[in-house]
C-alpha cells in the first residue's frame, strides 16, 4: 500500500500554502510536524480530497485520487480538528448518520457503533447529546467516526490539540494501536506527541518539508550537539543571543539552560542525548517561520 | 467464423462434477464476510437514508404552520376580514424557515469536510434535502391554495402568482444567504429577510395596488423568473462550492 | 436475476444471492477449468477458489461487462499460478497431484490434451474460449484484455497451427 504525493503544490490568493512537496508514504504511522500555519492543515485537506491541488498529484497505489473517487474516500477516514457536527444529535444517532453516508446499512452500522463507541470508551455517554461533551470525548467520537469503514488511510488534523495530558497520552495510545496495516497521518505541533508513537517523523515549515525520518534518524543528527548546564543571570542574554535555546530555567540563582552548539562553548556544560524537540527547535529557531 | 471442423475434433464431454464439492464451495461462501466486512448500501439508499435523520420537529412545525394557514383561510372564508393576505405573507415565508436550518447545518465547514471525505456525494445529500423541502412545502401550499378556492376566498391568476413570487423570494434569499453568511447566524438573517418580505408584501398591497393593477401579472412573472433563476444559481454555488479554495471558501458576510 | 442485481443484493448483505450466484455458474466455471486441466479435483478446486475470491473481492467489482466473463478472468489467472508451480501443489488440494491427468481421463480426453498441450497457454486460452465456451470476439477480447483485432489475428495463427497439427485437411 502505497500513498504517494508528488510536486504537490496550492496557492490561495495571497499565499503559496503548499509548496512543490514529494513525499511516498507506506503502513505505518506519520507524524507531520510543524508550527501552526506552515500548511500541515492544506496538505491534510489535499491528502483527503477536500481541496484541490493548484499544481502535482496525490496517488494511492498508483491511481490519482481524484480519478478513484469514491473508491478513495471508502479507504479513508479523516477526523478533523473541530469536527462539526448536529448540535441535537446524541453520539448514537451521529455515528449512525455518518455511517449512512458512509453507505453502510444500518443493521451492520448499530453493530459496529457499539463496538467502536466501546473502543473509545464512549459507550456510557451514547445517548447524551454531543453538545455537552468535553474536547477529549468530542476527539474520541471523532476518531471513532473515522475508523466506521474500516479505513486503510486514516488521517488526523491536530487530533491532541487541547487535551490534558492524560487524554494525550490515551489518545497515543489509541492511535499506536490503530497503525497496523494502515497507513496513519497526524498532524501536530506538539513534539512529545509525535516522539513515542510516530515511525517516522516530517517536519513541515513554509509549505515545504524541512527534514524527514525517524526519531533515531533525526536525533542522531544532533548528536554531541546538545549541551546542558548552569550559567549566571548575567551571561543569560549572550547565550540566549549566540545559540538556539532549548530551554531554560531558574534553579538556585542561577539558570540551567539547554542549547544546541556545534562546538562545547565552556567546560561547565555536559553533552546530553539529543531529543526530537532539540531537532523542531534547531529548524524552526534558525530559519523565518512564515 | 469457427473451423467447424476443429470444433468437431475437439469436442469432447466434461465430466460431471462432484456435488460434494459444489455444495463444500456454497457453504465456504457463505461464511464469508464480504467486501471488507462492510454491508452496503448503494448511493441511492444512502442518501435516502439521510431523510431519517431530518429531526421530527421539523416536520411538526411544518405541519403547525400548514394548520395555521388553513384555518386562517378557514376563518377568512366565514369572517371575510380581509386579513388573508397578512396571513399569507407571515405564513408563507415562515414556512421556507422552517427547513433552512437542516439544510445549512450540513454545511458548517467541520461536518462539510467530514462528509465530504465519506464514500457517497454530499452534494445529492443536499439536492434530497432541497428537494424534500421543496416538494412539501410545494403540497402544502397547493392544499391551502385549493381549499381557499373551494371556499369562495376569490383566488385569481394574479392572487396566485403573488404567492409563487412571494415563496420564491423567500426562498432564494435564503439559499443565497446559507451560501454567503456563518451558519449561526443563518437563522437570524434568514427570519429578517423573511419580515422584510411580509411587510414589503403587505406595503405593496395596500397602496400599489390599485396603481399597478395592469401590469402587476407580468410584473410578477418577471420577478418569479429572476427569482427562480437565482435560486437556481444559487443552489448550483452551493452544490459547487463543495470543492472550492478551502473549506473555509465561502464568503461571509 | 441478472449479475448486477445479485451482486447488488450480496454486497448489501443479502446472503441467498451467494447461493443463487454459485448456482448459476458453477457448472460453466468448473468446465472452463476441466478443459484446462482435465482433472476433476484440480478443476473444482479451483472454481471454489474462484468463487471465494471473487466474493471477496466483490467490492472492487464494478459492472466490468458479464459477470461469467468476470468469473473466467479470476479463474484463469489461478489455474495460470498454479501451471506455473513445479509439482502442481495447490493449498486447497487434499491430495498431491503431481500428474494433471486422471486415470479417468478417457482415450479421446488424451487425445485432445495432447493437441492441445502443443499450443502455448495464450494459444491455449484462445481455442478454449472460442470453441468450448463459443464466446464472441468481443468477450474473448475482454477476458484477455486484448483488442478484438488482435483476438482475430491471433486465433487465425492459432486455428491454423490446430489445423495443421489435427492433419493437412483441417486447415
Amino acid at each position: 500500500m502505497e500513498l504517494v504525493v508528488s510536486n504537490l503544490s496550492k496557492q490561495f490568493k495571497n499565499k503559496l500554502a503548499v509548496s512543490n512537496l514529494t513525499m511516498a508514504l507506506q503502513e505505518g504511522v506519520y507524524g507531520l510536524l510543524g508550527a501552526n500555519g506552515v500548511g500541515k492543515t492544506t496538505l491534510i485537506q489535499m491528502l483527503c480530497g477536500i481541496l484541490s491541488p493548484t499544481a502535482g498529484e496525490i496517488k494511492f497505489n498508483g491511481k490519482n485520487i481524484i480519478d478513484l473517487g469514491e473508491d478513495y474516500r471508502d479507504i479513508l477516514g479523516y477526523v478533523p480538528q473541530d469536527f462539526g457536527y448536529f448540535p441535537e444529535f446524541t453520539a448514537q444517532k451521529f455515528m449512525l448518520y455518518i455511517a449512512a453516508v458512509k453507505g453502510l446499512q444500518p443493521r451492520y452500522a448499530r453493530k459496529l457503533t457499539h463496538k467502536l463507541l466501546g473502543e473509545v470508551n464512549l459507550l456510557e455517554n451514547k445517548d447524551k447529546k454531543i453538545k455537552t461533551y468535553s474536547g477529549g470525548m468530542k476527539r474520541r467520537l471523532g476518531i471513532a467516526q473515522a475508523l466506521l469503514n474500516n479505513p486503510k488511510v486514516l488521517i488526523l488534523d491536530e487530533p491532541t490539540a487541547g487535551l490534558d495530558p492524560k487524554e494525550r497520552a490515551y489518545f497515543r495510545g489509541m492511535i499506536s494501536d490503530l497503525s497496523k496495516d494502515k497507513i496513519v497521518i497526524f498532524s501536530t505541533h506538539i513534539v512529545s506527541d509525535v516522539e513515542y508513537i510516530a515511525d517516522e517523523i516530517i517536519f513541515m515549515n513554509s509549505g515545504m518539508i524541512e527534514l524527514r525520518g525517524s526519531v533515531g534518524e533525526l536525533t542522531k543528527t544532533l548528536r554531541g550537539r546538545v549541551w546542558e548546564g548552569y550559567i549566571l543571570e548575567k551571561d543569560a542574554a549572550e547565550y540566549g543571543g549566540k545559540y538556539n535555546l532549548v530551554n531554560s530555567h531558574y534553579a538556585n540563582e542561577k539558570i540551567y539552560i539547554r542549547f544546541i552548539s556545534d562546538n562545547i562553548p565552556s567546560p561547565v556544560f555536559k553533552s546530553v542525548e539529543p531529543t526530537l524537540e532539540d531537532v523542531y527547535i534547531n529548524i524552526f529557531s534558525s530559519r523565518e517561520i512564515s | 467464423m469457427k473451423n467447424h471442423r476443429i470444433k468437431k475434433k475437439l469436442e469432447f464431454d466434461v465430466p460431471p462434477y462432484d456435488v460434494e464439492a459444489f455444495e463444500k464451495t456454497l457453504l465456504l461462501a457463505k461464511k464469508m464476510e464480504f467486501g471488507a466486512e462492510t454491508y452496503r448500501m448503494t448511493e441511492i439508499q444512502s442518501v435516502l437514508t439521510q431523510v431519517k435523520f431530518i429531526p421530527l420537529k421539523v416536520w411538526i412545525i411544518k405541519i403547525i404552520i400548514a394548520a395555521f394557514l388553513n384555518i386562517g383561510i378557514l376563518s377568512e372564508s366565514r369572517n371575510g376580514t380581509g386579513s388573508f393576505w397578512t396571513i399569507m405573507s407571515i405564513i408563507i415565508p415562515l414556512l421556507c424557515l422552517a427547513g433552512t436550518n437542516e439544510i445549512c447545518s450540513i454545511l458548517q465547514p467541520n461536518l462539510k469536510g467530514l462528509l465530504m471525505t465519506a464514500r457517497y456525494s454530499i452534494r445529492k445529500v443536499l439536492l434530497i434535502r432541497l428537494m424534500l423541502f421543496g416538494i412539501i412545502d410545494f403540497l402544502i401550499l397547493a392544499f391551502s391554495i385549493t381549499s381557499a378556492f373551494l371556499l369562495k376566498l376569490y383566488f385569481g391568476g394574479t392572487d396566485l402568482l403573488y404567492v409563487i413570487a412571494l415563496y420564491n423570494l423567500m426562498c432564494g434569499g435564503c439559499i443565497y444567504i446559507i451560501n454567503h453568511t456563518k451558519e449561526k447566524d443563518v437563522i437570524f438573517i434568514c427570519s429578517a429577510w423573511g419580515g422584510a418580505l411580509t411587510i414589503m408584501n403587505l406595503v405593496i398591497k395596500s397602496i400599489f395596488d390599485e396603481v399597478i393593477i395592469d401590469k402587476l401579472n407580468v410584473l410578477l412573472l418577471i420577478i418569479i423568473l429572476l427569482s427562480i433563476w437565482k435560486e437556481a444559481s444559487e443552489i448550483r454555488n452551493m452544490l459547487g462550492g463543495l470543492q472550492e479554495d478551502g473549506i473555509s471558501g465561502q464568503q461571509f458576510i | 436475476m441478472d449479475g448486477r442485481k445479485m451482486i447488488k443484493n450480496i454486497i448489501t448483505g443479502e446472503k441467498e444471492s451467494v447461493d443463487t450466484l454459485i448456482q448459476m455458474y458453477y457448472g460453466d466455471v468448473y468446465a472452463y477449468c476441466y478443459r484446462h486441466l482435465f482433472n476433476k479435483n484440480v478443476a473444482q478446486d479451483i472454481t471454489q477458489e474462484t468463487f471465494l475470491r471473487f466474493l471477496k473481492n466483490i467490492d472492487s467489482y464494478k459492472h466490468i461487462g458479464k459477470l461469467k466473463n468476470y468469473l473466467y478472468i479470476i479463474a484463469k489467472n489461478i489455474i495460470k499460478d498454479y501451471l506455473k508451480k513445479p509439482d502442481g501443489i495447490y493449498p486447497i488440494n487434499v491430495g498431491l497431484e503431481t500428474e494433471i491427468y486422471d486415470i479417468e481421463n478417457t482415450m479421446l480426453e488424451i487425445e485432445i490434451k495432447h493437441v492441445l498441450d502443443f499450443l502455448d497457454t495464450d494459444e491455449r486460452e484462445l481455442i478454449i474460449l472460442r470453441y468450448y465456451e463459443d464466446m464472441t470476439f468481443a468477450d474473448i477480447s475482454k477476458i484477455l484484455d486484448m483488442p478484438v483485432s488482435t483476438v482475430r489475428y491471433s486465433l487465425k495463427k492459432v486455428e491454423k497451427k490446430i489445423g495443421n497439427k489435427l492433419g493437412g485437411e483441417y486447415r
